[in-house]
Formats: C-alpha cells, structure tokens, sequence
C-alpha cells in the first residue's frame, strides 16, 4: 500500500508531510511528557522485528497465497501508540530509502495511511474499549486490522484523487482498493492476533507493563465511548445521510431568490471574479461533489460518493481544526505532569 | 553459516557506496537531501501528461552519479525491480483514457502519455532516492536529520532500528530454514503455528531490547544528549544546493513557456 513518489502532487506531498511532521512532534511531546524517557532502545529493536518479520510467509489456507505481518497495531499493543507511530515512521523511511517502498515526497502520505489510522484510530477506538483478556481481544484486533487498512487504503485512493497524477475514476479505483486490502487486513489481523495470544500465553508480563504504559494519561474509558459513538454518528450522517440534504435552497438562497430571481449572485467587479475563479480550481468538491466532466452524470455512484466524501472528509478536517484550537487553548499547565 | 538475504545485500551494496571518496560524499549531508527532495518535488510538479519535458531531467542522476563516482549500474537494477508496481498501475491508463491525441502526425490515445510520464517520473525518482541513499548512508542521513532540527528521539530510533535489522534478519533467516528443514518443505507456515513461531522470536527480541535498553539506561544513555562533532556548513554546500535548485526552476520555468 506505499505509494510512489510519481502518484503525488507536490501539494498533496506538503499536506501529508505537515501532518505527518505534526503527529511526529505530538508523539515525541508526550513520550517525553509521560514517560520522561521513551524505550528508544526497546523500540528500535521491535521495529526491527517488525521489519525482518516481512520474511516470514504465513500460508493462507485454501488459496495458495501468503500473508504478512502488519506492524502498526502490533506496536501499538507492546508499545502504545506514541512509539508505535514514530517506530512506523522510522520503519517506512527504511523502506522508502533502500527498498523505493514508498519516497520521499510520498514518505507523509504512507505514514500516514499505514501509521495514523492504526495507532491513532483503530488501536485507541477500536481495539482498547474492546479488549478484554480471552476471546474478545482476538476479535478486536481483527476488528482494529481490518477498520485501520480499510481507512488507509482509502485514503490512498483520496490522495492520489487529489494529486491528479492518475485519470483512474475514483469509482474504479475504490473497487480496485478496499476489497484487495480488506482481505490483506483480515490476514494481518489474524497474523497479529494469533501473535498477541502466544505471548499472553507464554509471557504475559511483557504485554502487562506494556499496556499499563500505552493507558498512562488516558482519558477515562466513558469517554472514549462516548467518541466512539460520535465518530459513528458522523461517518452514517456524512456518509449515508447526506444522500438524502434537502436540494432545495436554504433559508438565505431563498430569500436571495425572492429579491432576484436565482439563488446565486454574480459578482461583476475584476476580484470577485478572480476569486470566483479561484475558488473553483481550488474546491475539491463543488456543491460536495466530485469535479464531473460530464454534467449527466449527476445520479452516477461517482455523484453519491462524491456526496458521501465530502461529508466525511469535512467532518473529519473540522475535528482537526478544533481539536487544534483546543490544544492552542488548553492551559500549559494541564499538559505538565 | 551466514547466508545473505536480498534485503542485506541491499543493504550493504548502499553502505558499500556510502564509503566511496568524492567531492560530493564530503558535502554537508544536508545538501544532497535537500537538492534530491528539489528534484523530485520539480518532477512530480509536471501535469500527468507531460513527457518530453521530462527527458532533460535524465541528466541530474547521471552527473551526480559521476561526480559522486558512484555505478550507475547496480542503481538502475534496483530501480528496475521496483517498476512493475508503477506499471500494474499505469497500464490501466491506454484503456480508460482514450480521448485522441494529435502528436505531429500520429494520432495516440491520451492514456498513453499519461503512462508514459508515470513510469518516466516513476524511474527518475526512485533513482534519485537511491543516489541519495548512496551518497549518504545511514551515517550521512542521521546527521542531516540532525542538522535539519529533528528530535534526537526520532533519529536515534530510527538508527537502533536500522542496527537491528540485520541481526533480526539473520536470526528469522535461521529460524525458517530450521523450519524448513524439519518440516520437509516451503517454509510457510500453517495456521497452527502463526502464532508460535513469531511468537518465540518476538519473545526473544523484546527481553533483548530491554536488557539492552537498561544497560544504556545504567550506562547513562540520554536520546536529548548531543553527542558527534557538527559539520559545519560551508561555501561548496550553498553553491552546490543553489546551483542545482536554479537549474530545476530553470528548466521547469522553460516548459512553462513552451
């Protein structure tokens, strides 16, 4: 799932990178907040493992293929999702650099999409309120593997969609990604959770402290319920129930229509309409959809994905901005221990 | 017995050329970086369809190869391996994009030069990255970390994972052909032992990565503690980095125009 420096654009290169660069500097504060000192040496060696454990081919039975290890929820496990991420990092700059698996500019957009959903989504949202000792703890890092390839994969397809290096329809695109990946994630999760149970088994003090120190600072378990459910409400309100947002116009736009006849004023001065201009090359979804070429296509499963994108995309970049803002906001002394 | 893997071998041809004497390996390491992140940004700043625009940007791994006297050869192998990812993915292109294209007296589908330009962008790129890789080393990369700003926590990690890869290769390498050899056939492992045989080796790893990690600690290891002698920028380094930069903007300005 790398993705190679010729699918991006600069732009969409800058915006991983910053992003990536961001959570990176985020980890580091609070390994260095928590823990005074992170296991940089115990990291370094399980990244290794992690790394040298692609040479192990775990046979699917019935298909004649192989599988392999995924690394991201498995760190995140022994060693909390600050760490996780940054030995992910380190791994995929390893890989980019000596192997072309994945570049330079692309090395944001991978960390990303192979880092971020797992450590910072799937492992605290879906894996801990599920994880429970026995049964229930394979089951939810299946869940976990499955959820955090589907979101990157899926955000692969969005950033190659946005760079605009490949004419591939999104629709076929997306058809050519999840299914591929969701049986990739079905395999890794089985891989990490076939993993996880033996050393239970055989040593349970590693995964003791190591969980301990992943929850060190948490917030309590209620609340992470509570998000959970939101992020659900949001991805079926964006996602589905956008589908069937009023097209008739709002409460202004009606008005507007009243007084002049049509919903949408033209400015006639040089600005506006160089703004006008601007706004329409920049806009990845106008009217929250895809930039159609052709206008027929309005009911096509490309116009509702459109719809479908926008909404989620736009939930998920106004909880950045805010929890941004909160960060900005929250009082020093609160982040010092 | 040792036996190399692929991946080792990699590994130790880049270090291999890392220790190659030249003008350009003596540079801060922090300008080869930042001029192969220049070239590569330039390149993938063209439209999907541009092609012949491309072909100029040949020269920058040819020259920086022979200043940096290091074989193009054994590069391009590599680079040549990793392409058929690009090409399962570009060849979709000729049969989904097929609005015609008037090229002088030729008539192609537009699908084709977007193919083309992908495994153009594609093959320059990835060679820059590993010209890069073999200018500098793990070495020559930790100290452009460094000198770049970033956290001594990221790059300390990010050379003890490197370390360690070898030996862990080594140690799986080992373990699989014992496998092999006791099971009487291809080390894949079945279902039943997924768990069991990574299992023992991560076991294994995780109490080594903690012996190690408090004898540094006793030792009195401290990732924020500064240590090596900086390289300090000098002329060579600007003129180096400027004179590259100029001629991408160069030629990407031109292609603007023409």
């Amino acid at each position: 799932m790398h993705m190679a420096d010729a699918l991006i654009s600069p732009q969409v290169g800058a915006v991983m990178w910053t992003a990536t660069v961001a959570t990176g500097a985020y980890c580091i504060k609070k390994i260095q907040v928590d823990e005074r000192q992170g296991p940089v040496a115990l990291a370094g060696i399980l990244g290794a493992f992690v790394f040298a454990a692609q040479m192990i081919n775990f046979s699917i039975p019935g298909t004649g293929s192989s599988g392999h290890i995924g690394g991201g929820l498995l760190l995140s496990i022994l060693l909390g999702p600050h760490l996780a991420f940054l030995t992910m990092a380190s791994i995929l700059l390893i890989q980019a650099l000596f192997f072309a698996d994945g570049g330079l500019l692309s090395y944001g957009c991978n960390v990303f999409n192979l880092a971020f959903y797992t450590c910072f989504i799937a492992y605290p949202f879906i894996y801990t309120p599920l994880a429970k000792k026995g049964r229930e703890n394979k089951s939810a890092i299946i869940l976990a593997a499955v959820l955090g390839l589907q979101m990157g994969a899926f955000s692969v397809v969005l950033e190659t969609l946005f760079s605009g290096k490949t004419e591939l329809p999104f629709s076929t695109f997306v058809l050519l990604m999840q299914p591929i990946h969701l049986a990739i994630g079905l395999v890794e999760g089985l891989i990490t959770a076939a993993i996880i149970a033996f050393v239970e088994k055989s040593a349970p003090h590693l995964l003791g402290p190591s969980l301990e120190l992943a929850n060190q600072g948490k917030r309590p378990r209620r609340m992470q319920k509570l998000m959970a459910v939101f992020v659900a409400a949001t991805l079926v309100t964006g996602g589905i129930l956008s589908w069937f947002a009023s097209t008739n116009p709002d409460g202004l736009e009606w008005s507007i229509e009243r007084v002049t006849g049509t919903t949408e004023l033209e400015g006639t001065s040089p600005v506006h309409k160089s703004l006008s201009a601007a706004q329409k090359t920049i806009a990845p979804w106008p009217d929250y959809s895809f930039k159609n070429r052709d206008e027929s296509a309005a009911n096509s499963v490309a116009a509702y994905a459109g719809t479908s994108i926008s909404g989620i995309v736009g939930a998920f970049i106004t909880f950045v901005v805010v929890l941004l803002i909160g960060l900005a906001l929250k009082p020093k002394s609160e982040t010092k221990v | 017995m040792v036996v190399l893997t692929k991946q080792e071998l990699q590994f130790r041809q880049f270090e291999e050329f890392a220790c190659i004497s030249s003008g350009v390996h003596r540079l801060h390491p922090a300008a080869p970086l930042l001029v192969t992140l220049g070239y590569i940004i330039t390149l993938t700043s063209y439209p999907p369809t541009a092609v012949i625009n491309l072909l100029p940007f040949a020269l920058f791994p040819l020259l920086l190869a022979r200043f940096a006297r290091i074989p193009l050869r054994p590069l391009v192998k590599s680079t040549l391996k990793v392409l058929p990812l690009l090409i399962f993915i570009g060849i979709l292109h000729p049969f989904l994009d097929t609005e015609p294209i008037q090229i002088g007296t030729m008539t192609i589908h537009r699908g084709w030069l977007v193919f083309a330009s992908l495994l153009i962008k594609g093959f320059l790129t990835i060679l820059a990255n590993f010209l890069l890789i073999s200018i500098l080393g793990i070495g020559g990369l930790q100290r452009a970390m460094k000198s770049l700003g970033l956290p001594p926590l990221f790059y300390q990690l990010f050379t003890m994972l490197y370390r360690y890869i070898m030996l862990l290769m080594e140690e799986i390498y080992r373990v699989l052909r014992a496998y092999e050899l006791r099971s009487g056939r291809k080390p894949k492992l079945a279902p039943s032992e997924w768990g069991s045989l990574p299992g023992g080796i991560l076991i294994r790893t995780y109490e080594q990565g903690l012996r190690i990690q408090h004898a540094m600690e006793l030792r009195g290891y401290d990732p924020e503690y500064p240590y090596g002698k900086e390289q300090p920028i000098i002329v060579k380094d600007i003129f180096f980095t400027a004179l590259w930069f100029a001629a991408f903007v160069l030629l990407r300005l031109e292609s603007f125009h023409g």
